[in-house]
């Protein structure tokens, strides 16, 4: 095996379930997921030379994902309907219970869910991967500037359709 | 951090814990990644195959390749990937996975770099009707780069083996007939091969990249080789489907018919000094000829026949048919 095999199938082993994580996380869809892993790390295998000479290959991987993901987002818009926005507001009103915690999240999951794929995606590579606005800009193909403008904006749109049972908030606090 | 900044990361984690094993998915991964060396290795031999035996290549690659290229005629290109041309649009395919790989309109005489990572094409320039350009684009992340532009037609594009320089045919600025100029990416500067009263058709390339073989005076005219470094000519006879041995030093093709309905010879010339070193009438009417590693394979009216370099007959193979050379 050559060196530059080793290194490819070492990154493989490492990286692979990182980005399954990350492709999951953006899809919350089990075989969507695999197939785009799938397709980031076949993306770096075949360019491994190339990545390596210029880019991080986790960051360059992670870009093909990203990317790939929110081309097949785009190809569903056209026939996908979100969920109706005033269904949360119901949702959110009425008594903190036991479960109010897990109600809170599945509550965000949905307002996630009502982002644009764009803005969503913002979100988890901030959230989730802990990247800077720079690096998920570099992901993107976007300005820093752009990535700020977006986060902003779903944030708010989080902010509003997500109210956290009273119970939740004090946990929180 | 803000409430909605916990809740958002808590979240998050909590979908990453459902995410599916990655197992499966990594020995897929590994499994395609072992596949396509070999797929690789047997669009390689597809190209041996097909100056051997015969044949169109489509019929090597794998069912998929298959459905996405026969249909427009494919070219096999050395390295991992196909390049099809329909009118006007180009296409590549990577072996691997039979991933489309970049596909564009509009194009014409597509040529692949020998690396795989760029398309050579021609295409209409808007400064006038009859205007052209020449771009290499990188099939990754399509970045183009104009090499040349032109008032006039463009063609015949052929990468250098080691892909540093293109040779390509252009009307000439300065004459009334097309020229032939290799244009170096490395320093950015063009040079006029061919003979600019006469006109060429066709550049080709030696094997190690010191010499082009271009016809002076168009389609019909005398085949000559070009020597890059000093620009001297050699002649050589005058030969169809001319062809570069893989060590540079000789060709083979068959000569022109001097009468109607009379095959035209086989024959094997030394590339440095023009002169004829074997030839043969023996085989009939031969469509190509194509060296091999161990020798030469003719497509003649009887099926594929294989020869040694003097042309002597080795074997025959009845292919059911007259066959054509698909690379």
């Amino acid at each position: 095996m050559s060196r530059a095999s080793a290194d490819v199938d070492a990154f493989v082993e490492a990286q692979g379930p990182a980005l399954l994580r990350l492709a999951y996380v953006l899809t919350r869809d089990r075989s969507s997921a695999e197939d785009l892993a799938q397709t980031a790390l076949l993306q770096v295998c075949r360019r491994w030379r190339r990545v390596t000479a210029a880019d991080d290959p986790t960051a360059y991987a992670r870009r093909i994902l990203v990317n790939a993901h929110l081309d097949a987002q785009r190809r569903r818009s056209s026939t996908e309907r979100p969920t109706d926005p005033m269904a949360l507001v119901v949702m959110s009103e009425g008594e903190a219970d036991p479960m109010s915690i897990v109600d809170d999240r599945d509550q965000l999951r949905v307002a996630l869910s009502l982002l644009r794929p764009r803005s969503r995606t913002v979100l988890v590579l901030r959230y989730y991967v802990g990247l800077d606005d720079a690096a998920i800009g570099d992901a993107l193909g976007v300005g820093q500037g752009a990535v700020r403008s977006i986060a902003s904006r779903a944030l708010a749109q989080l902010r509003e359709q997500f109210r956290p049972s009273s119970r939740a908030e004090k946990e929180a606090t | 951090m803000t409430n909605l900044d916990r809740a958002l990361r808590e979240v998050f984690e909590e979908d990453a814990t459902d995410a599916p094993l990655a197992a499966p998915m990594l020995a897929r991964v590994q499994r395609a990644r072992r596949a396509a060396p070999r797929r690789t290795a047997l669009v390689a031999a597809s190209v041996v195959a097909v100056a051997l035996a015969g044949g169109v290549s489509a019929t090597l690659l794998g069912s998929s390749d298959r459905d996405s290229i026969a249909e427009t005629g494919p070219a096999v290109c050395p390295w991992d990937v196909a390049v099809w041309t329909d009118p006007g649009k180009i296409g590549v395919v990577s072996a691997g996975d039979c991933e489309l790989r970049w596909s564009g309109e509009g194009y014409w005489k597509p040529e692949l770099a020998p690396d795989g990572a760029s398309i050579a094409y021609v295409e209409a320039a808007n400064r006038s009707a009859s205007a052209t350009r020449l771009v290499i684009e990188h099939l990754d992340d399509r970045e183009r780069r104009v090499v040349v532009e032109t008032d006039g037609a463009m063609g015949e594009v052929a990468w250098s083996p080691d892909g540093t320089r293109l040779a390509y045919w252009a009307d000439s600025p300065s004459g009334p007939s097309p020229a032939a100029f290799v244009y170096d990416l490395r320093t950015e500067k063009t040079q006029t091969v061919g003979d600019l009263e006469v006109g060429v058709a066709d550049p080709e390339w030696s094997p190690n990249g010191d010499a082009l073989l271009l016809r002076e005076g168009g389609a019909a005219g005398d085949l000559v080789s070009v020597d890059l470094a000093d620009g001297s000519r050699t002649p050589l006879p005058d030969l169809f489907n001319a062809r570069w041995s893989p060590d540079g030093t000789q060709l083979v093709g068959t000569e022109r018919r001097t009468r109607p309905r009379q095959p035209g010879a086989l024959v094997v010339v030394d590339a440095r000094t023009g002169e004829v070193a074997a030839r043969t009438e023996s085989l009939g009417s031969i469509t190509d000829a194509y060296w091999g590693p161990g020798g030469i394979a003719v497509a003649a009216e009887d099926g594929l026949v294989l020869l040694s370099v003097d042309l002597r007959v080795e074997s025959r193979v009845d292919l059911g048919g007259i066959p054509s050379f698909g690379a």
